[in-house]
């Protein structure tokens, strides 16, 4: 991994190695400034070894909130906050730069209750607000807004400053004629402001993804221009409210997939290139290095999941990867709650106290522990106590590990889902904990055996009272496990909220069965949307052919298998005949009696999803104090 | 002779109380707290509640507070046990103007959120609800224990703040509700057999922890609208009798998770539905509170005086006049709620501050510094309507020109659409105010911009050239006969309606929108769905993530946005429902102000606080 710990210099700094963590909304903000969170955020990453920090987008006009805890760059309070974040990232030997933007017409007037200004009046397809366009008098003071934005960076002693002018940017929005002018006052204010000590880069939108959109010609050819006045060149791909999946993509889109944006700019300039996109494992950010597509890898989401991904890159060690689930981190910031991760239940909490604060307990006194259940609830569970020092025995009842979550992953592209298991796994063996498979439910002699006993026994499936004695009418995970085999003319029920019904879908419309699904809500797979999958989705599913119908309730069945089905927008009840019906439901926790004093996490409490899993699971595993404690 | 009816500026007795008038201030989200401390009632509280009772509010419920720390519904809902100084503070501020203030306390249940917690709901039972889909986990003994005396120590804390009393919440978002309905108590113990023991124990025990001094309120949900398992009238009669002694008003709602729209409906749905219900419900010793819609003071005083109701809840009323009681007393109307929603409803992720379409309350209204120079307003939509108020009320002489013959601007037609039929009534508050004031108001006249004097400029937009008719020409011109297909890229709900309307008329309809739904931009309003069912109901085809590429001869080619495949539609006329702009402006000078949709197209709510902002300027 050598070539990831060669320093790298920016303009006048140095950064230790070539691993940076990109900007990226973390909604920590209170009040628009920054807060204690970000700097043990921005700290643990830099704490784990890597070399560059960028911290979330800055904004510098008051008036410009398309989110409501973006941080106001503008206003002067924002010093001290500065000033934590630059000492918690130095105390570990990383650089930190800030990230300003002004996100023009991609806003609202929600929060400032003023008109928005964009670059023309054209209404941002997700924001859909008609924008005001912003005069020659406007864009001096925007100009302007960066150069103060950037004395308090300075003031705050941060590193340097990157100017984005990429996924949500009004520089960008602007015809080229007017962005290039303007971006160059921007940067020469910027440089005004911090001086010649500091690092000056900008981050540059290389394939906008929409027709007529900027590429990575436009990329190479506004970076040619500007090279001469930045250290470094920062490159993305995608419009925030425009292609959102292509900058955040989701699990089965490969790693370096934006590559060829970096390259092209690598090959124009000479200054320093970051190349950015689903890098999860320190082999594939080697490999972007050596193949020369850039000089700095951002690992964004790879270091939201694993905060010691940078040192473990460069000693060579297994880090936890991001799945690309996208259930944490983008799901949630795009609902303006507090990013998080679904394998790291200590991101975006790293300033709390509470459980999920990333602390080993090696010290704590020793107990014994038994954890009933391997799915990702009792592997996190006994990863947790283990590191706390504590004797794990973990028993799972089938003959591996994993529980949904490995059914889950052998649906066609959520087979990442299965590394949450291995990377569990693999720290459970290098704890220390003794795995036992095919082992009984709560042999009495484990229980009397254990100082603590945490139930992680998931949940089983439950068919709908109408599927009851009907041939054929099975769940999704008799279809996943392979204990059947529908074919022909296939229903899938999806009365969930998750990816089960589109993944059964999936897996059989490529066995080439005949697939039809039908939800209750008014969208179909919208489950997927928020987590940006359901784009992929729906090619696929044109591909396919697999047809999908909203709005309707099954309210019967009948031998055949025959569905009774109401349209319930339309108030219409019409019979629905197929080969097979497939249903996709919510469990029933599995809770079996023990006798003893148990801690029950993740489904067998309530059946939710892998990230409420891996965190009750970690919390009970960090909780555990003592050997004559139950909890 | 028999006594004069009662109309709502009387007093009223409640309990051990009197409240100064019968009007309520019902309980509702804001997202006004102050987000360092997130889950107390701050500054911004006392200031919404202290304005409605200087307006003649008689009884004031504040935002609900959840009576336990892990339910936390929404990033500001309020927590009881941070609370004490918010409900000290605001019955302060409210014991002035003779209003009872009842703290609201709750617990969501499986309404809830588990994003602030990042742990599981709790519920009755294992039932996910509509909404987010999530399955809570089942409260045991200990936890239902712990509701129980969440509930009473929230109630003590809030009368020892000084608190008139609480209102205990059984209505749309609640546990209490979750364990009365059939719908989400599935239980095999005590509290399944008997679904109102919950209920029974949390108000015994709130009445044992305040005494008999202070008042208790319950908001109890009468009709689920889902009559196979759900709460029915007959049913909450029968949980009225169970708690008469304990309570000493009850404001029925109705609604529940699967109909979350019904409780605080838009205009779709006639204003003061529930009067038909309240004889059914009156117990003895109870006092009878009137709400849902209840928006005109008309309707208000004549459930009073017909003695269906002891009380009237007017919140949306009241967030769009504070002033409504002062001002029904001294024979004034007051500015009307046009009951569209767009505002005022706050429980939305994006955590928006309450406000209000008419009343625009970011730009306080505000007696300022008279300046005797004339002003010219150029227009007589919502903006200039506003503005020449403003600067009329101040004594400054104004003249209003507009081009059209009669007032209102695009409102005009937008209240010929189903659900904004209101606005007609917002345009004759205004006509009707400017009459009084006697600004002279002339119609029929192009104004040209004079070089100089001081002028607001309320023009409003113009139509974007594009394809087809414009949303705007259709509504004020009509269409020529046959199948329409409506292209409607940005969904602000002016289509939908517009489709209803001509779906009405019998014609062949067709929306095509971009995103997953047709009109997106009604999730903030609560018709989204309701809106679904209205459009499918009249045989309207709402074709969703697709575009209009193409029309010629009578059809529309569309095209998926996703896969591009495309389809065709028959369209003898295709209306362009995506937005206007605003109109090239005269040069900017310093006397000369741009309001309302003249600046940049978008609602009446900008175009009120933009006309009053700008006199308040022109006056200072
Ligand atoms: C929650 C989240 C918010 C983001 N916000 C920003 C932002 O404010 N500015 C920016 O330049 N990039 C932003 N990004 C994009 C990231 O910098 C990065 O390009 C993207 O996550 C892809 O890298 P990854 O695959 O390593 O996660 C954001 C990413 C995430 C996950
Ligand atoms: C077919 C199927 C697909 C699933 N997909 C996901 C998923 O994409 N993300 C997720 O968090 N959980 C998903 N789940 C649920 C998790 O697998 C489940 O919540 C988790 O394994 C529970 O952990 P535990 O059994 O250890 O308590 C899926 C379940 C099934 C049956
Ligand atoms: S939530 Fe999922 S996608 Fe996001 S960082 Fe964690 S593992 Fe990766
Ligand atoms: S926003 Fe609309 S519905 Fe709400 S109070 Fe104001 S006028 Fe009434």
């Amino acid at each position: 991994m050598s070539l990831l710990a060669d320093p790298v210099r920016l303009g006048p700094l140095v950064a230790r190695n070539r691993i940076a963590f990109p900007a990226h909304l973390t909604n920590a903000a209170v009040a628009r400034l920054p807060t204690a969170q970000h700097a043990a955020y921005y700290g643990a990453r830099a704490a784990g070894g890597a070399g560059l920090v960028i911290t979330e987008e800055q904004s510098v006009d008051p008036a410009d909130q398309p989110y409501e805890k973006l941080v106001d760059g503008t206003d002067p309070a924002v010093v001290p906050g500065y000033r934590a974040i630059a000492d918690a990232v130095h105390a570990h030997g990383a650089l930190v730069f800030a990230q300003l933007g002004h996100n023009g017409g991609q806003s609202s007037s929600l929060y400032s209750r003023a008109p928005v200004d964009g670059a023309d009046d054209e209404a941002d397809p997700m924001f859909r607000e008609v924008p005001r366009p912003l005069a020659e008098d406007g864009l001096a003071r925007l100009v302007a807004g960066f150069g103060v934005v950037a004395g308090h960076v300075a003031a705050g002693g941060l590193d340097g400053v990157e100017v984005q002018c990429s996924q949500a940017s009004l520089i960008r929005q602007l015809a080229p004629s007017r962005a290039l002018p303007l971006l160059l006052a921007v940067l020469a204010a910027v440089r005004e402001a911090i001086g010649p000590d500091r690092v000056l880069g900008v981050r540059l939108q290389g394939d906008e993804g929409v027709p007529g959109g900027s590429t990575a010609d436009d990329a190479v050819r506004l970076a040619v221009a500007v090279e001469a006045h930045v250290d470094y060149v920062n490159t993305a791909v995608g419009v925030a409210t425009r292609t959102l999946p292509l900058i955040e993509p989701p699990m089965g889109v490969p790693a370096g997939y934006a590559a060829h944006v970096p390259s092209a700019v690598r090959a124009a300039v000479s200054v320093p290139v970051i190349g950015v996109g689903r890098f999860t494992t320190p082999t594939q950010a080697l490999d972007a290095v050596r193949s020369g597509s850039c000089d700095l890898v951002g690992v964004v989401r790879g270091q939201i999941a694993d905060p010691s991904f940078a040192a473990k890159a460069l000693r060579g060690a297994r880090v936890r990867r991001c799945i690309g689930c996208n259930q944490e981190c983008i799901a949630r910031v795009g609902l303006d709650q507090r990013l998080g991760c679904a394998v790291n239940p200590a991101a975006g909490h790293e300033a709390a106290n509470g459980p999920f604060a990333a602390s080993t307990r090696a010290n704590s006194p020793f107990a014994r522990v038994l954890v009933i259940g391997g799915g990702p609830a009792g592997l996190a569970a006994a990863v947790a106590a283990a590191r706390c020092g504590h004797a794990v025995t973990l028993a799972e009842r089938g003959d591996a590990l994993g529980g949904q979550l490995a059914l889950a992953a052998r649906a066609p592209e959520r087979g990442e889902l299965v590394n949450v298991v291995s990377d569990l796994a693999f720290e459970a063996r290098e704890l220390g904990v003794e795995v036992r498979l095919r082992s009984s439910i709560g042999a009495a002699e484990d229980t009397e055996d254990a100082d603590v006993v945490v139930l992680a026994t998931g949940a089983r499936p439950a068919l709908p009272a109408w599927a009851s004695g009907l041939d054929r009418v099975v769940d999704v995970t008799d279809v996943l496990a392979g204990r059947v085999t529908p074919s022909g003319h296939v229903l899938v029920v999806d009365a969930g909220r998750s990816h089960a019904a589109t993944s059964t879908a999936e897996l059989l419309a490529r066995r080439g069965a005949t697939v039809t699904t039908l939800t209750s809500a008014l969208v179909a797979a919208g489950a997927l949307a928020p987590t940006l999958d359901r784009e992929r989705w729906r090619r696929r599913a044109a591909d396919l052919g697999v047809v999908e119908h909203t709005d309707r309730v099954v309210l019967g069945a009948r031998p055949g298998p025959v569905l009774d089905v109401l349209d319930h927008l339309r108030g219409e009840v019409a019979p629905w005949p197929a080969d097979w019906v497939v249903h996709a439901g919510p469990p029933t926790p599995e809770v079996p009696e023990l006798g003893v004093p148990v801690v029950r996490v993740g489904d067998c409490l309530a059946p939710r999803d892998l990230g409420a899993a891996i965190r009750e699971g970690t919390a009970a595993g960090e909780s555990i104090r003592e050997r004559s404690s139950r909890l | 002779m028999p006594a004069d009816p009662v109309v709502l500026g009387d007093p009223v007795v409640l309990g051990v109380r009197t409240a100064g008038s019968r009007v309520l201030f019902g309980p509702h989200v804001t997202n006004v707290a102050d987000p360092r401390r997130p889950r107390a009632l701050g500054a911004d509280h006392v200031g919404h509640y202290r304005a409605r009772a200087a307006g003649g509010a008689g009884v004031v419920v504040t935002e609900v507070a959840s009576v336990v720390a892990d339910d936390h519904p929404y990033e500001y809902a309020p927590l009881a046990a941070e609370c004490a100084d918010g409900w000290a503070a605001i019955a302060d501020a409210c014991r002035p103007y003779r209003t009872l203030v009842l703290a609201g306390l709750g617990h969501t249940g499986s309404q809830g959120s588990s994003a602030y917690t990042r742990g599981p709901l709790r519920a009755p039972s294992a039932v996910p609800d509509p909404a987010s889909g999530e399955v809570p986990a089942v409260l045991d003994a200990d936890g239902i224990a712990a509701v129980v005396s969440g509930f009473a120590r929230a109630a003590a804390a809030a009368v020892e703040a000084g608190c008139d009393g609480v209102e205990i919440q059984a209505g749309q978002h609640a546990l209490l509700r979750q364990f009365l309905s059939g719908l989400t108590n599935q239980r095999d113990d005590a509290y399944g057999a008997d679904r109102g023991l919950l209920l029974a124990e949390v108000l015994g025990a709130v009445r044992d922890a305040v005494g008999a001094d202070a008042l208790v309120g319950l908001r109890l949900a009468v009709d689920e609208l889902a009559p196979w398992a759900g709460i029915t009238p007959g049913a909450a009669r029968a949980v009225l009798e169970r708690v008469a002694g304990l309570v000493d008003l009850v404001v029925p709602v109705r609604g529940s998770a699967l109909s979350v729209g019904a409780t605080r409906p838009d205009a779709h749905t006639p204003p003061g539905f529930l009067r038909p219900l309240l004889a059914e419900l009156r117990v003895p010793g109870v006092a009878m509170v009137l709400a849902g819609s209840v928006v005109d003071a008309a309707d208000a005083g004549s459930a009073l005086a017909t003695g269906d109701a002891d009380v009237v809840e007017m919140t949306r009323a009241q967030l769009a006049d504070a002033d409504l009681v002062a001002l029904v007393r001294a024979g004034d109307t007051p500015r009307p709620c046009v009951l569209t929603n767009q505002e005022c409803r706050a429980r939305d992720v994006r955590n928006p501050r309450v406000s209000c379409t008419v009343a625009a309350p970011e730009v306080p209204e505000r007696v300022v510094a008279r300046r005797a120079d004339p002003v010219l307003v150029v227009g007589a939509g919502p903006a200039g309507l506003e503005g020449a108020r403003t600067l009329a009320r101040a004594g400054c002489a104004v003249r209003v020109v507009e081009r059209a013959d009669a007032a209102g601007g695009l409102l005009r037609w937008v209240a010929g659409l189903p659900g904004r039929e209101r606005f007609a009534r917002l345009v004759e508050w205004y006509t009707g105010e400017l009459s009084a004031l006697g600004v002279d108001l002339a119609f029929g006249v192009v104004a040209e911009v004079p070089a100089s004097g001081r002028v607001l400029l309320a023009t409003g937009a113009v139509d974007r050239p594009g394809r087809g008719t414009p949303i705007a020409a259709a509504l004020r011109d009509g269409l020529p006969p046959g199948p329409v297909v409506l292209d409607d890229p940005l969904g602000d709900g002016a289509a939908v309606a517009l489709a209803e309307r001509l779906a009405g008329e019998g014609r062949e309809v067709a929306i095509v929108a971009p995103g997953v739904l047709v009109g997106p931009g009604l999730a903030r309003t609560g018709d989204l769905v309701d809106a679904q069912v209205r459009l499918a109901r009249a045989g309207v085809r709402r074709v969703t993530e697709a575009r209009v590429v193409g029309w010629s001869s009578g059809s529309a080619t569309v095209a998926d946005v996703i896969t591009g495949a495309t389809t065709s539609l028959p369209a003898a006329v295709l209306v362009d429902a995506g937005p206007r702009r605003a109109p090239a402006g005269p040069s900017p000078r310093a006397d000369l102000y741009v309001v309302g949709d003249a600046v940049a197209p978008r609602t009446v709510a900008e175009a009120v606080r933009e006309g009053r902002g700008a006199a308040q300027e022109l006056l200072s």
